[in-house]
């Protein structure tokens, strides 16, 4: 086959093209200075800001700012963002998918419901695809097969409808309302 | 709305604008509760409707609808069980669902058929995105789509009746023109043609009827040359629906066939090497890929899967399963020899799904479930607690999803699920 004559030459073009990796020598490591809404002043280093990309996009549009301020996040579920992005930039370095596994789980299982919740608009905000995945799973954890009542007083909400709608509405399903997880 | 009600919404208002921290999830974009909310098993969506009505909103949205069929239909290894039992006398719908509770005893939960006044008794014609097709079993003209998990349903057109028919349905979804279709393949034959001696009547003719969703009538396709025999659903796998042809004069070897939803055109996909199709019981979709379930001889059940769609060599024999009999179904019962038309003779192991942990789910009998590993060739008994004991198992998708066509945007008000007054 006149096929075969021509793949020995491909091969060697391809061994040429070998990339050359410019080492990168440590730089030293810069803070960036974030603030939150109730003015608490957060130095993170520079790759855990970059983690955020609201930050690195507000870093890429004015370069010369110091400090970033963040008027919808409070300083609680920020510094707790900060932890995991912390452990996230450990995980790039170094990756290890059964350790970062572990690691998420220990994240979510030791906070509250409502350090869940607080910190789900901080990460949507920030714009922490993994860090949203996670919280979310937690919390869809929490509330599957738990009550109607449990859902409520989970996430602070009032029951808007009068006695007869609710009623209505649990006759429509009443399957479904058999057999959830105790609270 | 009388006033209480009236009174309760006013307050509510101003609380929320006093205090917007009591809205919880409302806070949240829509498309993270959505996210959120796609996580859930189906029964949690149901009932989630009461928690508030911004909730009820947030899962009436088609937006959610979508995400979470799609969250579903890719997740096929923890199905939800639709069990359907027309036996002592009343037709019921039962599910089981497999997201919700693991390494449990299953949960038997009843639904509700909000249309046993109009059709007492039917039978489950297939399963669809979460939709049910179902057939009057009584007269069989009626058709209806049904979601169980919303409780809505509609009745379908009504297509031509022969008086002396035999019908093969088929229900599918079209993914690339985004149509529900319903297929009856009907077999039937004049009032004094036939062979009057024989057993089993003799249905000469045929004709192919089709109903797009959304579209008023029928339209007829015309004879079709092949003899289907009648199975629950007919296999829906890369766009199109299988079934297998009965052994006549001019073909005496059993086919399997195909019918695009795309083209509506029939066409015979290769068969696997199990020795002909004689002892083929079931045709069914494991993993996305067509499969057949043969019932070998000392009560062996071989299961073998076409790996890529269409290619005859990709035919493999995956599950080589010896016989085996489900705990606490050691003496026969009585039953009515007759319960399913569509139940096939001789079938005893039907093939269901692959679930997550790799194992195999069986139908025993049309009385219990089994799941068999093929690491380990071990079987385990799924424990139903307050299943029926007889009942047809249909492999479903939870779902809260509806035909979006013109005609039901106008009466989705109206239509029997919707809640009361808002």
């Amino acid at each position: 086959m006149s096929s075969s004559t021509d793949s020995p030459t491909l091969t060697t073009e391809t061994t040429q093209l070998s990339p050359q990796p410019d080492t990168e020598t440590a730089k030293p490591t810069k803070k960036i200075t974030l603030k939150s809404s109730d003015n608490q002043i957060f130095e993170v280093e520079e790759s855990v800001a970059m983690e955020f990309a609201t930050v690195k996009s507000f870093f890429e549009d004015s370069p010369s700012t110091d400090t970033v301020p963040l008027p919808n996040v409070t300083a609680k579920p920020l510094s707790q963002v900060i932890e995991f992005c912390k452990e996230q930039i450990k995980f790039k370095a170094n990756p290890d998918e059964a350790q970062k596994k572990k690691y998420n789980a220990e994240f979510v299982t030791e906070k509250s419901d409502k350090d869940l919740v607080d910190m789900i608009p901080v990460a949507n905000y920030l714009e922490i695809k993994d860090l949203l995945d996670v919280l979310n799973q937690a919390v869809a954890d929490r509330i599957e097969n738990k009550s109607v009542e449990y859902v409520r007083s989970f996430f602070g909400i009032d029951n808007d409808f009068t006695a007869e709608e609710e009623a209505a509405l649990r006759r429509e399903h009443a399957w479904a309302y058999e057999g959830v997880d105790e609270d | 709305m009388d006033l209480d009600s009236e009174k309760h919404s006013k307050r509510r208002k101003t609380k929320v604008e006093d205090d917007p921290q009591t809205t919880g999830m409302e806070l949240l974009p829509r498309e993270i509760a959505h996210d959120i909310l796609s996580r859930l098993p189906i029964t949690s969506l149901v009932q989630f409707k009461c928690v508030c009505r911004a909730w009820r909103a947030l899962l009436q949205d088609p937006q959610l609808v979508n995400l979470y069929l799609t969250f579903s239909t890719l997740v096929t290894d923890q199905p939800c069980l639709i069990l359907h039992c027309d036996f002592p006398i009343r037709n019921n719908l039962y599910f089981v669902d497999f997201a919700a509770h693991e390494e449990e005893k299953e949960k038997v939960k009843t639904i509700r058929a909000p249309f046993s006044s109009v059709m007492p008794e039917f039978e489950v014609v297939g399963s669809c995105n979460g939709l049910l097709c179902l057939s009057d079993s009584l007269y069989n003209d009626s058709l209806f789509i049904y979601n169980p998990f919303t409780g809505r349903y509609k009745e379908l057109p009504k297509s031509f009746q022969y008086p002396d028919q035999e019908v093969v349905f088929g229900f599918g979804f079209n993914a690339k023109t985004k149509e529900y279709k319903v297929i009856r393949i009907v077999y039937y034959r004049n009032r004094h043609g036939g062979y009057p001696r024989s057993r089993r009547p003799i249905y000469s003719l045929s004709e192919v009827q089709v109903l797009t969703l959304g579209c008023p009538e029928w339209r007829s396709l015309g004879k079709v040359s092949y003899r289907l025999v009648r199975r629950a659903s007919g296999a829906l796998v890369n766009g199109r629906l299988h079934w297998i042809s009965r052994p006549c004069r001019n073909k005496p070897a059993r086919r399997l066939v195909s019918f695009d939803l795309t083209d509506e055109q029939f066409r015979e996909v290769p068969k696997p090497d199990c020795g002909g199709l004689n002892r083929c019981t079931d045709l069914v979709a494991l993993r996305g890929c067509l499969s057949a379930a043969v019932y070998c001889n000392y009560r062996r059940l071989e299961i073998w899967v076409m790996k890529e769609y269409n290619v005859k060599g990709s035919w493999v024999k995956e599950y080589n399963i010896g016989p085996y009999l489900p705990k606490g179904l050691k003496q026969k019962p009585v039953r009515p020899p007759k319960i399913w038309k569509n139940d096939s003779s001789g079938r005893v192991v039907g093939a269901l799904c692959v679930l997550k942990n790799g194992e195999i789910l069986l139908e025993y009998k049309n009385r219990a479930l089994f799941s068999y590993d093929p690491e380990n060739g071990k079987f385990k008994d799924v424990e139903l607690k307050g299943a029926p004991n007889w009942f047809q198992t249909v492999v479903h998708v939870g779902s809260l999803n509806w035909i979006d066509t013109p005609s039901d945007a106008d009466n989705q008000g109206s239509d029997s699920a919707s809640p009361c007054v808002s």
